[in-house]
């Protein structure tokens, strides 16, 4: 049966309550109904009449004050410990209060997403490129000889080894018993033409590798299909076979009835047994991985006449092994030391009778192999840290743009927040419940980021490997990855969060529902202070993308020496095509003769090598004809017409022509800096130099003089450069300088100068080289525009990311003013008012508000600018033609910060001096 | 303040001290623990209903006390509250403070009470 009188005194407890608009929970209204109702009854039973009974509990009722029971929650019966159930109802409370405000909510999640996003892509990079370990098994044990990086062949003595001869790995590989195994792998990579011997497929260029037997065990490698070496593979005599790279065997679009099925590479069958798995791309990290591996027994049938695997002094491999389990590095290396040396003073071991007295001065240092032989790490690794330093100032703005958002929220909330704690929530209940908030906003935040750091990654990585056939990284999320991005996250919310949460959860509740608040002393000095470490920090960023585009423009604009319009270069291998000395000259006659013929083609040349196509071996010791040296010099071999090809300008003389056969007196052309350094007093025409050794310092007469040109680093100077005849060689004492002068007769490159757009010409003159040699596979078509451009990537994308990095500096920085601005304006309607009564014009309201917000950024910025040159200097290396300390550069950087705050506080400052004094006095 | 004002301030304070005492050695309801406060005081001691009831939430949320629904047959719901660990201790730390309290007021002021 209802209990009629529980439900009268509910009904009459529920509108008293409403009278007081406060509305109370059912539980609630059930226990205080429960109580009235016994307390009637027991009147009753005392002997008082049913309407004196009521009365009393009328009058209790209308005594009662219910302003501390309505908003009383009770807590089911959990199941949970407490703890657990109390941070739920944070969360889901967290969760709601975000929903209610969708406008403070969106900036929040789109400013975390930036800044968080930024880091985690700049730091997946980092990780992938500088601290990932190669995918090989036991990368701590691994290590390689040699600390330095030198590259590629060496016939000398290099001080502090890191290439080696073959017969001196064959040494270290037998009686190193500090080794579990050690394997070899060559500097270079040789072009492979490849084709398939079933069906009459055209053969395609790949790169290979030429690699001891034991490579793929060392490493630790597992296979995707077949197998790997092994050390039957690596005897000599053994048929010749292959391990092709997963890329590769993908882009080759073979299946699995290629393995063991035979190859025809550069003229010689070859059987693939097996493909590398995926994501192993060799033993460094490289623009240019390797396609194909060969065992090292197969390079004489390879290289032929250019072969080293016989010869004691030639370096042309790196060592790689793993030691023991208990092995001491320091010991290990003081034995392969001791090892070099004993192995140098074998006669025969060492090439010039002088180096015989500098053996004991030869080392082999270990380094940490595991990370892989890194030229390219060397490349990125200033501009990945400058990145990831300037994407950590972004967040720090992103942050104090948070924390003054939430300052805001604060002191809005503070009504709710004063109730709370009249109520009993305890102040760490309210600070736990501040920081739980920051720290879902920065988790969801951080889940947003995640997102755009990896459309922000693969973006970079598309203009950072521009022109590269492969990139050897993956950009997807992995643990350290998803690591970081949660520890930033986290990080990013305490930081926003635990300031205004602290401010917030102090304050004297009494105060606040009395009513006419006035800002906490604390807040507005917090929020002065973030709006100025904004400023700073927003310098930093701004500054460092000037000085970057600085250098960039500047790069950009140095003369090259030679043209980029219209210029086409193709790379070729005439010695993959199996061509042997005696037959290059007829080819090279077969293809000059072709290639001028192709429609549009202005005029043709061939090249060992051309600017820019990554070209930088090509060193030599020079002697002058009064034996003067040896001095460095670069050099080249070129074909007819070479330079108006190239358009680089003659100074003097004459070029290279069709005359300068092999039977002609040999003859060169060198450039301005060689004839400035070593013919200051007049005109190098007619005097003589040599190659290798004073003996043959009369060798070559100097014809003609060209302008400068940057053959390899835009940003270095260029290097004293001589260009020699393609058909004219010289015979030398030394079998090294022999080898290496027949292997320079292979060009790699034909230059065209043409008509129209360079890269409409590709199918002619693909077309035209097939009719002089369909097995001469062109290498690589790129303008030479191209091939500039890409020498350029890694500073242009360094540079192009840090304008990008420094507008959303900016952005952020406007955006807290802004905030802050406008918050301010608000609680200062009052005085705005007053002012205006008193006689202050709009103009004078206006510029009282922007003159506010321009103080605190001025101050800001003074305290930016020892930072901003500090983080200059730290990229000094980066920067090419302008000074860290530049003047005109700190002061754009400041004037846009500055203008930055004019803007952002020119909003308010406007609605501020719109305010009618009325109702700005009215309303308090 | 004026002497009723003091009081008054002094009952706040006292609420929660009384209340956990009178639960020390039962479970009791609401109702109950209102009639229990007027008899043993004699009528001097009054708690107006809504300001008990908040003072035992209060109490509640701070985990001093647990509450729980009791049905039984014939009776109506009732909602009974009982003394946890964590406030006998903060009960018997309430006593001692009053008890300094009242020794250094009584020498101070002569008040002596029976």
């Amino acid at each position: 049966m209802p209990d009629e009188d529980l439900g009268r005194w509910r009904e009459r407890i529920r509108e008293r309550a409403e009278r007081e608009s406060r509305e109370l929970p059912l539980e609630v209204l059930d226990e205080l109904a429960f109580h009235l109702a016994e307390e009637e009854a027991s009147v009753l039973a005392d002997g008082l009449s049913a309407d004196a009974a009521r009365q009393r509990g009328l009058a209790a009722l209308d005594a009662a004050s219910f302003g501390e029971l309505s908003s009383r929650r009770r807590t089911r019966h959990a199941a949970l410990p407490s703890h657990v159930a109390g941070f739920g109802r944070d969360i889901r409370l967290a969760l709601r209060n975000l929903r209610r405000s969708p406008g403070f909510t969106a900036t929040a999640l789109i400013t975390l997403a930036i800044g968080i996003g930024a880091n985690t892509a700049i730091f997946s990079l980092v990780h992938a490129v500088l601290l990932r370990s190669l995918p090989v098994a036991h990368a701590d044990r691994l290590y390689k000889l040699g600390d330095a990086y030198n590259c590629c062949t060496f016939d000398t003595l290099e001080g502090n080894w890191s290439v080696f001869a073959y017969p001196f790995y064959v040494e270290v590989r037998d009686r190193a018993s500090t080794f579990e195994e050690v394997a070899a792998m060559e500097t270079l990579r040789p072009v492979l033409s490849v084709r398939r011997q079933t069906g009459t497929g055209a053969a395609e260029s790949f790169s290979g590798e030429f690699v001891s037997g034991n490579y793929f065990t060392t490493l630790g490698v597992r296979t995707a299909a077949g197998r790997l070496f092994d050390a039957e593979d690596d005897r000599r005599g053994a048929a010749p076979v292959a391990v092709a790279s997963y890329a590769a065997w993908q882009k080759a679009g073979l299946d699995a009835s290629a393995i063991g099925a035979p190859l025809t590479i550069n003229g010689l069958t070859v059987t693939l047994v097996g493909v590398a798995a995926p994501g192993f791309f060799g033993d460094r990290l490289d623009t240019n991985p390797p396609d194909f591996w060969l065992p090292m027994s197969a390079e004489p049938a390879f290289m032929r006449e250019s072969s080293l695997i016989e010869s004691p002094s030639a370096g042309w491999l790196y060592i790689v092994g793993r030691l023991k389990p208990n092995a001491s590095p320091t010991v290990v290396q003081a034995q392969l030391t001791t090892m070099l040396r004993n192995y140098l003073r074998v006669p025969g071991h060492v090439n010039h009778p002088d180096d015989v007295q500098k053996i004991d001065a030869q080392t082999i240092r270990l380094a940490p192999g595991g990370g892989g032989n890194n030229a390219m790490q060397r490349v990125y690794q200033q501009g990945l840290y400058l990145l990831l330093a300037v994407s950590a100032a972004v967040l720090l703005i992103a942050c104090a743009n948070l924390a003054n958002l939430l300052l805001v929220r604060g002191a809005a909330r503070r009504t709710s927040i004063a109730i709370e704690i009249a109520m009993g929530a305890s102040r760490s209940q309210i600070l736990r419940r501040q920081l739980i908030e920051s720290l879902v906003l920065s988790l969801a935040g951080g889940a947003a980021g995640l997102l755009t750091a990896i459309v922000m990654g693969r973006a970079i990585l598309a203009v950072a490997f521009r022109g590269t056939p492969q990139v050897p990284i993956a950009v997807s999320p992995s643990l350290p990855i998803l690591t970081f991005a949660f520890a930033v996250s986290v990080v990013t919310g305490v930081l926003f969060g635990a300031g205004p949460a602290w401010l917030v959860s102090r304050g004297d509740p009494a105060d606040t529902l009395r009513g006419s608040v006035r800002m906490l002393g604390g807040e507005a000095v917090s929020q002065r202070l973030l709006v100025m470490s904004q400023a700073a920090m927003s310098l930093v960023p701004v500054t460092v993308a000037a000085l970057l585009s600085q250098s960039l423009r500047n790069l950009d604009r140095q003369p090259v020496g030679f043209e980029t319009d219209g210029r086409l270069v193709v790379g070729i291998d005439p010695q993959s095509a199996g061509y042997t000395q005696p037959q290059l000259a007829a080819l090279y006659r077969r293809l000059d003769d072709r290639l001028s013929r192709v429609a549009g083609v202005t005029s043709e040349s061939l090249a060992l090598y051309t600017p820019q196509d990554g070209n930088f071996l090509w060193g030599a010791r020079i002697y002058l004809e009064n034996a003067k040296g040896p001095f460095p010099a670069t050099w080249d071999r070129i074909g007819p017409r070479y330079f108006e090809t190239i358009g680089t300008p003659l100074v003097r003389g004459r070029t290279i022509d069709e005359h300068d056969t092999a039977d002609a007196p040999r003859v060169a052309v060198v450039n301005e800096t060689f004839a400035a350094r070593y013919f200051p007093n007049g005109n190098p025409i007619g005097h003589h130099f040599g190659k290798y050794t004073a003996g043959h310092a009369n060798d070559f007469e100097i014809i003609g003089v060209v302008k400068d040109a940057k053959y390899v680093d835009l940003s270095q100077p260029v290097r004293p450069m001589f260009f020699v005849p393609v058909d004219q060689a010289v015979a030398y004492d030394g079998e090294i300088p022999n080898k290496i002068e027949e292997s320079s007769r292979y060009v790699s490159s034909i230059a065209f100068a043409v008509r129209g757009d360079p890269d409409g010409m590709q199918p002619l003159i693909r077309g035209a080289l097939a009719d002089v040699d369909p097995n001469l596979a062109p290498r690589a078509m790129m303008s030479l525009r191209e091939l500039v451009g890409i020498a350029t990537s890694q500073r242009t994308l360094t540079a192009r990311l840090s304008d990008a990095f420094g507008l959303v500096a900016l952005l952020l920085a406007a955006i807290g003013l802004y905030g802050v601005t406008a918050y301010r304006v608000t609680r200062r309607r009052h005085e705005i008012g007053l002012r205006m009564a008193l006689g202050a014009t709009r103009r004078d309201i206006a510029a009282m508000v922007v003159g506010g917000a321009c103080w605190q950024a001025c101050v800001g910025l003074i305290a930016g600018i020892p930072l901003a040159v500090l983080a200059a200097r730290a990229l000094q290396s980066q920067l090419f033609g302008v000074s860290p300390f530049s003047a005109p550069v700190l002061l754009l950087s400041s004037a846009l910060v500055g203008a930055c705050a004019v803007v952002a506080s020119a909003v308010p400052a406007r609605r501020a001096s719109a305010l009618a004094p009325m109702d700005a006095l009215r309303r308090d | 303040m004026d002497a009723s004002g003091a009081i008054r301030e002094a009952k706040k304070g006292t609420a929660e001290l009384v209340v956990l005492s009178l639960l020390e050695d039962a479970s009791r309801h609401g109702y109950e623990l209102s009639k229990l406060i007027d008899e043993r005081s004699g009528g001097a001691l009054t708690f107006n209903f809504a300001s008990l009831y908040a003072t035992l939430y209060k109490l509640e949320e701070r985990k001093w006390i647990s509450g729980r629904w009791v049905e039984k047959a014939g009776q109506r719901r009732r909602r009974y509250y009982t003394i946890t660990a964590r406030g006998r201790e903060v009960l018997a730390a309430q006593r001692h403070e009053w008890q300094r309290f009242f020794a250094v007021i009584a020498d101070l002021t002569g008040v002596r009470y029976a």
